[in-house]
């Protein structure tokens, strides 16, 4: 028999499991090193510009702003999965004190993201608001304080459905607290909105628990906006499994399959060139590598370097497009089609090498915007060229066997 | 005239050393209408799969209109509409495109296309999803989908696994109503099933399937009669032979 308890820490240590693997990846890319080039070059500048900051500076109004937003949102991770809407919704009332655990554990994540973030707000508060260090660390205290009782309402939140009304409700008593606070208001008031925040939860958040049943759907859909909040980060810098799927529309970008004629010639040319545009990220990658490329080649002196460029350009971009050819292509009714099976690899093949022609001529106009003709012609001869030998001779090889 | 398809001998599985079906034969003629019938794990989308050539059997012959799929294979897919147990659709393509994707790969002119397209959507009650994206249809829509691409390609033999799952009762009926019409045009078609009333109202033919072999087939007649007689229903038939009993 497992307790909710042990539930809870599983499901906690599933998902940390994961994200431990993508932050150390991140850790071990490139990108901690510019985070703290960023964060010292930063923290300079940002010393030089709190000292040269005028006395109509309005820091309160800033730190109100920031602070209301960063403390009245508030999600709560539950770690909850699909089925649990089957299997333990029958233990709603045992479940209360799992959800008593995801409560804490949102408000140590959130404690945690306040601190940094009253860190950072240290040389600012110090220069404007408030000279002495323990106000700034009371100031502190009060808005861990505020945090607390915004996750106890929040969490009722989730027993109704129409719950925007009480959540704007939370959010102006909030914003009101920290302005106060920041603008140093009579100290009477602020226990006045601390008597309304005690009242507020008395008589009409914690109510919401006790007259309404929790709405499991939506505590699905903020764990799953979490989670895909989560995955989208790490995917800057890696390939996430659970992103690969995704689908986006993107109708006039789709377009350009008209170009194909109806006929059974064109089925798979027309199945590749649409999963290209909507499908997972191979668009994205696409037009990044393509704009970063010419980007590069137009800072760039003119001559070889800007080849390089572009071929670095071009290989990177075919590389990443190969998985296309089985991605999105698992279970589908074109497994019955009577269609034979050098057709797919063929229409495969027309849609990767049109996709690398079109970025060889972008490449090449960018080249050619340097008044170099010569060196556009060179690009463009390149291009195309490894186009056609990546396509038709790696790519139909490699895949050509592998089925 | 020979069968539309012709089952002979079939022995066959996942895995060669685990045969699901064994020994099993039958035939589907011209405008006939043959249910599949059996409990779950009696081998029915086992033969389905094979029928289609997504597996390959360890012994006996399949034949659509007198052609093994290994004598032609695009020939052989092109004479079959399927319809899933489980709806399969692309992520990344609009019901549009699935069906535009059909039509091409089916041989189909885009003038026959764009003629037959109305009428079926109509039917289904799915003009406004033309151009939405599987990933937001329900269970039923999903089937429908399916159905819809099946049924545009008007083929010479349908097969059909389990198509009820999911359907409006609206659906239900546009969808028995074209089977019938296809029937009369002169197409075969298997479909397996486990509504018992429906099957015996629509088909012609049953073949009960029972551990992976042929229990009993026959029309309803032939059924009762090698039985002597002792059931009145096709469900009551259907249950002894599902618990094993073969009193006749």
């Amino acid at each position: 028999m497992v307790t909710v308890e042990q539930l809870w820490r599983a499901r906690c240590g599933h998902f940390w499991k994961i994200a431990v693997r993508y932050l150390r990846l991140l850790a071990n890319s490139g990108f901690m090193f510019s985070l703290y080039i960023f964060i010292v070059a930063g923290g300079v500048y940002y010393q030089r510009w709190v000292k040269g900051l005028s006395d109509a500076f309005p820091a309160e109004w800033l730190l109100t702003a920031a602070f209301s937003i960063l403390i009245a949102r508030t999600p709560i991770r539950t770690f909850i999965q699909p089925a649990d809407l089957v299997f333990l919704l029958p233990l709603e009332r045992e479940m209360t004190r799992y959800f008593k655990r995801a409560v804490l554990y949102s408000a140590l994540v959130q404690a945690i993201a306040i601190l940094f973030a009253w860190a950072i707000a240290m040389p600012l508060f110090l220069q404007t608001v408030d000279r002495r260090p323990a106000v700034y660390a009371v100031v502190l205290f009060l808005l861990f304080m505020v945090k607390a009782w915004n996750l106890d309402a929040a969490w009722r939140e989730h027993y109704v459905t129409e719950s925007l009304p009480y959540k704007g409700l939370r959010v102006a008593v909030t914003a009101a607290f920290i302005g106060f606070l920041l603008f140093k208001a009579p100290w009477w008031t602020l226990c006045l909105i601390f008597l309304i925040m005690v009242a507020l939860s008395l008589f009409v958040y914690h109510p919401l628990s006790k007259k309404h049943l929790l709405k499991w759907e939506v505590l699905l859909e903020n764990e799953d906006r979490q989670l895909a909040r989560f995955f989208r980060f790490a995917n800057l810098i890696t390939d996430v499994p659970a992103l690969r799927n995704r689908v986006k529309p993107r109708r006039l970008l789709s377009m350009w399959t008209d170009v194909f004629p109806f006929g059974q010639a064109s089925v798979f040319r027309l199945f590749y060139a649409k999963t290209f545009v909507r499908l997972g990220d191979y668009f994205g990658i696409w037009f990044r590598l393509t704009a970063v490329g010419a980007i590069l080649i137009l800072l760039l002196p003119d001559g070889w370097p800007q080849l390089v460029v572009a071929f670095m350009a071009m290989y990177l971009t075919a590389v990443q497009l190969l998985p296309m050819w089985r991605n999105g292509w698992e279970d589908g009714p074109a497994l019955w089609f009577p269609t034979a099976p050098f057709l797919r690899l063929r229409g495969f093949l027309t849609v990767l090498s049109l996709i690398l022609v079109a970025q060889s001529v972008i490449l090449s106009v960018a080249v050619a915007a340097g008044r170099n003709g010569e060196a556009a012609g060179w690009a463009l001869l390149i291009c195309v060229g490894f186009s056609v030998a990546f396509t038709y001779g790696y790519a139909a090889r490699k895949l050509g066997t592998a089925g | 005239m020979p069968a539309v398809l012709e089952v002979e001998g079939l022995s066959g599985g996942y895995s060669r050393r685990k045969e699901i079906i064994r020994d099993i034969s039958f035939t589907v003629n011209r405008g006939e209408l043959v249910g599949l019938v059996g409990l779950n794990g009696a081998g029915k989308s086992t033969t389905i799969k094979h029928i289609l050539g997504l597996l390959e059997p360890t012994k006996g012959t399949i034949k659509v209109e007198g052609l093994t799929i290994k004598e032609d294979m695009t020939r052989y897919r092109s004479h079959i509409g399927y319809i899933p147990e489980t709806p399969v659709l692309y992520e990344q393509l609009t019901l549009r495109e699935h069906l535009e994707m059909t039509a091409m790969a089916y041989g189909l002119d885009r003038g026959v296309f764009e003629e037959r397209l109305p009428g079926l959507l109509r039917r289904f009650d799915m003009e406004n999803r033309l151009n939405a994206f599987p990933g937001h249809f329900s269970k039923g829509m999903k089937q429908k989908a399916m159905i819809l691409s099946a049924f545009l390609v008007q083929p010479k033999l349908y097969v059909v696994d389990e198509p009820f799952v999911g359907l409006d009762p609206l659906a239900i009926q546009a969808f028995l109503e074209l089977m019938t019409e296809m029937k009369q045009n002169g197409a075969a078609i298997l479909m397996s099933t486990h509504i018992l009333s429906t099957a015996e109202q629509y088909c012609d033919r049953f073949i009960l399937l029972h551990e992976g072999r042929i229990a009993m087939q026959g029309s309803m007649e032939e059924l009762r009669h090698a039985s002597g007689g002792r059931y009145a229903s096709f469900h009551e038939l259907y249950v002894a032979v599902a618990r094993g009993e073969k009193p006749w």
